[in-house]
């Protein structure tokens, strides 16, 4: 039992120590168990062969293994084969051995030969196998064995006698001519093809200190075959005068090839060349500047001649064709090439129109001024590779401008108008493209016409208009012109084409419009057009108009500058003509008086804006009229300088309505009067033209304040003169000037800078209805909407009333909460608006009707339309409840609830179209007010009376007192 | 001519931001292929990688004004190709916030948003694209583009969008993660490098015409924001983190 224990833990740790990678006869053998009986304690490791051994065919060498535990088998053999792959199909060896000797010696038999007649000598394994049962042992792999395979392959080689070789030898040196050439036969004697030969010849000449080699050509050479290097296009060794030489030629010197005799790779051998007399002229090269010629590109050629001979060459010349079409023929430089030297011959450039390969061919000394000791050996046909060319043009598109028109007369008396143009970049084209061309087709009868034409085409329909073919230089582009009868119109517009015939290169310029050449190109400024006064770091607008500009002048120029300061503080180059911008003043604006705008219009010239071509009629500009004030960031403009804000321009009003004259800035006190629509100043010593009238309608306003006027009479200063106000008009507001005088129009003296402004436009002051005053629906929006912005410091000025912030929290406390009690979340806007409204009121009625009443408009209106009052649109409503206005909204439920109090009142149905019945049901429906001056309090005692018997009590709610409002004020009656 | 001689100011600036943006983003890659080949997670760095090559690219278009060409409709086309790498890098950017956060159903999304508004760019750019609009302001010379407004909002909104979310999902997972110092100091110096660089575009944008001093401190702040955000991107070997470990670790901590 020890015994069996002890034989598992030996076997065990056997087993875990191979599959560890036990070093076991010094090396490495890994374990690969092919299968187990079931034991899982037998095992077979084969130690040798077990990868990477080369055995010889006829030689003999032993397999050994080790084992453990493989006394249980039954069959008691063991069975050894060496086989190919690890596959037994292909087994060497087999055999069975009794018992478990450990080892084996066998014989390598001969190996077969694969299918495509190569020796397989590689891949071969040992395999060991203890066979389980009878019968068994042959089955590998498989089940019921203990074994193992050798863990890599190991290779078997046949004798070395027996497989066929090259052999190569160097049979020859010679020189066949004399070309120069060294030319040296190998040829292979072996039994098998060389398949990377190489050839190394030296010149060994007794006392000969060249340390040249030159190893030449690779390539195969097939068994008994022989070749002669030095032909052919390979690498040759060449000299370059007659004589003997010694030679070694070396055949595979870096013993690539394997061969049957090493020996006999090398050969030495003297070689005469022939000494001749005389001069032998021989091309050496054929090349190119750029080395690969550029389709469209001129390149230029030279040729190498060598002087081979012993005499020297005179007056060499070449004869070349391009292969093109063109040839050239030309003397050496220098004409004389000495014996053993080089001339170079530098050829004139040569241009190849397109990509390709041409057949050149190049011929020295073609006339045979030059007897040379050999005569064939004096030409020479290459191949020229040209690639092609960039076709990107380098030279601009021209840039065309109208330059104007002028009339002029022919020599028969005929009337004409020249249309003149001029190509604004013509520095960039160069004078040798209107060189005269001879060699291009003529002009007419001009053969000199120039290299480049210039066309004049209608840009409408492209057809040509005129055209100059005999241009000297690029500036002649700046006197285009083409005629057209007086009183013709000419093409709407036109460009030019340059046509440079050398190149066929066309250069297509941008179109040129006439717009109307009755009209003249104008640009005016609008604003600023002096007397205001900007900020630095705000950005205010920039207003000009113009007049037929021409589509090409595509740009505008605004500039904010100094007149006699070169500087300009801030120039922009705008795209278009957008009439506006809103031009920032930068930090760099130095603050003065003297600031104007300058508006120009322009056009782009080669990516750059030009403003002040003086050619280009079309470059106009203009500027403010007189100076405006740049003052630094932070100084008050409002404090120095007034501005009109309302009415500004196209507003229309009918006489008596309210109207809202607001300005800003101003200094201590401002004057608002009313001038003609035409007014503004002037030059000459009125200084200002009021277009026919000039009344106050205020003499003692304060700087950023604004008035109500309802548009009736204005009346002159003393009160004496009084005018009706029916028409247009403008407002005219005066403060005090830099001397503190209440001028305005021109300046005054003593550098005493005006101060004033006018509307920007006119606004129209209607006639009033006779019968009715409608009413003034654009003051309760007006009013609303500063309402509802939050802009209270404008509706307390108007006014007269300071902020007093414990009151509206009581409205808050008192109104605002039951206010919004069953609503939906009322935002903080709204709560502030309608906080507002009932602390201050909107107006001089709402102000005058109380706190109390404006809570009560805010219920009615709660009542009426089940919310509050958020919009600018509902505040106005809100606005006309409160005076008594109709609301433009409806509610259908409201009205047809108070038709029903109607009829409860007056006993009987309410008729629409009566205004007193209509009156009755709005006012309870929607709770309008009567306003504060026609209210009559001892009326609604009667009125509360009234309801009372009617309804049993008095008046309590909302409702009830909207009730007695209509019973009160709008003369509904039984 | 009015601008002979003026000094493209921004254009400069931002030639120096593209160079310095191009050199880290060289680096970074470089980097990034040592770890590659170290068989380490790189998914987060490739993000990285593409940011500031979004970012090399619409620098160098930026600065083109001046520079490449003083013509205005070449201007305007180089502004708008920038202005269309403004809003591939917004998609980059929120790419690398929602895989920060292992959102990605959400990353294509917003990927889908932002090309759809490049597509409206592109479409609205057929329909109006005027010439930028040249001011000078001696001795600099600025360019601004003169296309319709919506267009240049809508532009704002998507980087604003795409560079405060950044921010704030850096933020917020760095205040998250408080027991790994490095992912947590990381997570920051992200957050503060976008910061910087949301802070350059506004400057550029509110106060561009504002001379020398603000076009540097914009510069700047730019080229803060990349070194920043670099320090901030797992590439180096310090504790042999990964981007992917450390995004996963502080997104779910």
């Amino acid at each position: 039992m020890i015994k069996k224990l002890h034989q598992a833990v030996v076997a065990v740790v056997f087993v875990l120590a191979i599959s560890m990678g036990v070093v076991v006869g010094g090396s490495t053998v890994t374990a690969t168990t092919i299968s187990s009986d079931g034991t899982s304690n037998s095992a077979i490791i084969v130690v040798s062969p077990n990868g990477g051994e080369t055995w010889t065919v006829g030689q003999s060498y032993t397999i050994t293994w080790q084992s453990s535990s493989i006394d249980n088998v039954k069959d008691g053999s063991t069975v050894v084969r060496v086989h190919h792959g690890t596959s037994p199909a292909t087994e060497l060896i087999y055999s069975k051995l009794s018992g478990n000797p450990g080892s084996v010696t066998v014989t390598v038999p001969p190996i077969s030969v694969s299918s495509s007649g190569s020796v397989v000598n590689n891949d071969y394994y040992v395999t060991v196998t203890r066979c389980l049962t009878d019968g068994a042992c042959t089955l590998y792999p498989g089940t019921g064995s203990i074994g193992d395979i050798s863990d890599a392959p190991f290779t078997i080689v046949e004798t070395s006698t027996g497989s066929p070789q090259a052999d190569l030898r160097v049979t020859d040196i010679k020189a066949t001519s004399f070309d120069g050439i060294i030319r040296v036969i190998v040829c292979n004697e072996g039994s098998a093809a060389a398949s990377d030969v190489q050839l190394l010849t030296e010149r060994v000449d007794s006392g000969y200190l060249g340390n040249t080699h030159y190893l030449i050509g690779n390539g195969s050479l097939a068994a008994g075959s022989c070749k002669e290097y030095g032909t052919g296009g390979w690498v040759y060794f060449k000299v370059s005068s007659g004589g003997t030489y010694t030679f070694r030629a070396t055949a595979d010197p870096k013993n690539i090839v394997v061969e049957s005799s090493e020996s006999n790779n090398s050969l030495d051998k003297s070689v005469t060349i022939p000494v001749v007399n005389g001069p032998d002229l021989s091309i050496g090269s054929f090349q190119f500047t750029p080395l690969q010629p550029i389709a469209g590109q001129p390149a230029k050629p030279y040729i190498s001649v060598s002087n081979i001979g012993n005499q020297t060459a005179k007056a060499v010349s070449v004869l070349v064709k391009y292969g093109n079409g063109q040839s050239v023929r030309q003397v050496s430089t220098p004409v004389d090439i000495e014996a053993g030297k080089v001339g170079i011959i530098n050829l004139d450039s040569v241009t190849y129109t397109a990509a390709g390969v041409y057949s050149a061919s190049v011929t020295v000394d073609p006339d045979n001024v030059v007897t040379e000791a050999v005569e064939n050996n004096n030409s020479f046909s290459p191949n020229v590779t040209v690639v092609p060319g960039l076709t990107l043009s380098v030279l601009p598109n021209p840039q065309l401008m109208f330059t104007g028109t002028e009339k002029y007369s022919t020599s028969d008396g005929k009337q004409w108008v020249r249309y003149k143009l001029s190509v604004s970049n013509w520095t960039a084209y160069p004078d040798e493209m209107f060189a005269a061309s001879s060699d291009l087709p003529p002009c007419g009868l001009n053969k000199n016409a120039s290299r480049t034409w210039v066309n004049i085409f209608d840009g409408t329909n492209g057809s040509y208009i005129y055209g100059y073919c005999a241009f000297t230089k690029a500036e002649d582009m700046t006197s285009l012109w083409f005629a057209r009868e007086p009183g013709v119109n000419p093409p709407v517009s036109v460009f030019v084409e340059m046509v440079d015939r050398k190149t066929q290169q066309a250069y297509k310029s941008n179109l040129v419009y006439f717009v109307s050449q009755s009209s003249t190109p104008d640009v005016k400024v609008i604003s600023p057009n002096g007397g205001e006064t900007w900020m630095v770091g705000r950005n205010y607008e920039v207003k000009w108009s113009s007049s037929n500009l021409a589509p090409q002048n595509g740009y505008i120029v605004v500039q904010l500058y100094r007149p006699g300061l070169e500087i300009a503080p801030v120039t922009v180059t705008l795209p278009g003509n957008p009439g506006v911008y809103r031009l920032t003043v930068p930090s760099t604006a130095v603050p003065d008086t003297t600031y104007r705008v300058r508006v120009a219009s322009c056009q782009s010239i080669s990516g750059s804006v030009v403003c002040d071509d003086a050619r280009n009629k079309y470059n106009v500009s203009d500027t403010s009229d007189a100076p405006f004030t740049v003052v630094a960031a932070g100084v008050s403009t409002g404090g120095s300088h007034v501005t009109v804000l309302s009415p500004n321009g196209r507003e229309k009003y009918k006489q008596g309505e309210l109207i809202k004259i607001r300005w800003q800035g101003g200094k201590e006190v401002v004057q608002i009067g009313i001038v003609g629509k035409n007014a503004g100043s002037v030059s000459g010593t009125t200084g200002f033209s009021t277009d026919g009238i000039l009344g106050w309608i205020k003499m003692d306003g304060e700087p950023n304040d604004a008035l109500l006027w309802d548009g009736k009479k204005i009346c002159s200063l003393d009160g004496t003169v009084c005018q009706n106000t029916i028409g247009e008009f403008k407002i005219l507001a005066v403060s005090q000037s830099t001397n503190g005088n209440l001028i305005f129009g021109n300046d005054g003296i003593n550098g005493d800078i005006a101060n004033y402004d006018l509307s920007d436009g006119s606004f129209t002051i209607l006639t009033a209805e006779p019968s009715h005053i409608p009413p003034p629906t654009k003051v309760y929006d007006e009013t609303a909407h500063q309402l509802q912005g939050g802009d209270i410091d404008s509706i307390l000025t108007e006014l007269k009333l300071l902020r007093n912030q414990v009151q509206e929290q009581q409205t808050e406390i008192k109104y605002l909460k039951s206010l919004t009690q069953n609503l939906s979340v009322i935002s903080a806007q709204t709560q502030e608006a309608i906080t507002n409204f009932i602390t201050y009121g909107v107006d001089d009625n709402t102000k005058k009707l109380g706190s109390g009443e404006r809570a009560a408009v805010m219920y009615s209106y709660k009542a009426a339309f089940d919310k509050l009052p958020a919009t600018d649109s509902e505040l106005a409503d809100a606005v006309k409840i409160a005076n008594g206005r109709w609301p433009s909204e409806k509610s259908s439920e409201s009205e047809a609830k108070a038709k029903t109090t109607f009829g409860t009142i007056y006993g009987r149905t309410p008729d629409m179209t009566n205004p007193n019945d209509n009156a009755a049901v709005t006012v309870m429906a929607y709770g309008l007010r009567q306003q504060a001056k026609n209210r009559n309090l001892n009326s609604e005692k009667n009125g509360i009376d009234i309801f009372a018997k009617i309804f049993g009590h008095a008046p309590s709610t909302t409702e009830e007192w909207n009730i007695m409002q209509a019973i009160t004020y709008s003369g509904a009656k039984k | 001519m009015y601008d002979d001689y003026m000094i493209p100011i921004i254009a400069i600036a931002n030639l120096v931001n593209g160079i310095l943006s191009a050199f880290l983003t060289l680096r970074l890659y470089m980097r990034y292929r040592v770890r590659a080949s170290e068989n380490y997670p790189t998914a987060g760095v490739r993000y990285f990688i593409a940011l500031y090559f979004v970012f090399t690219i619409l620098w160098l278009l930026y600065s083109t004004p001046g520079l490449v060409t003083n013509d205005l409709t070449w201007i305007m086309v180089f502004q708008s190709l920038a202005d269309l790498f403004v809003l591939i890098g917004a998609m980059v950017g929120l790419q690398i916030a929602c895989f920060a956060l292992n959102k990605s159903n959400l990353a294509a999304m917003l990927s889908i948003v932002i090309a759809a508004c490049g597509v409206a760019y592109i479409f609205g750019l057929a329909f109006s694209h005027p010439p930028s609009i040249r001011e000078v302001i001696p001795p600099y010379v600025y360019w601004h583009p003169a296309t319709p407004n919506w267009l240049r909002v809508m532009n704002g909104i998507v980087a604003a969008v795409g560079s405060l979310t950044f921010i704030i999902t850096f933020a917020v997972l760095g205040l998250r993660v408080k027991s790994n110092a490095v992912v947590r100091r990381r997570s920051f110096f992200l957050a503060t490098g976008m910061f910087f660089l949301f802070l350059a575009s506004l400057i550029f944008f509110l106060f561009a015409t504002d001379g020398f001093a603000l076009t540097m401190i914009a510069s700047l702040l730019g080229i803060a924001g990349l070194f920043s955000m670099l320090r901030g991107i797992p590439y180096r070997d310090e504790h042999n983190e990964q981007m992917a470990t450390y995004l996963k670790e502080s997104a779910t901590t």
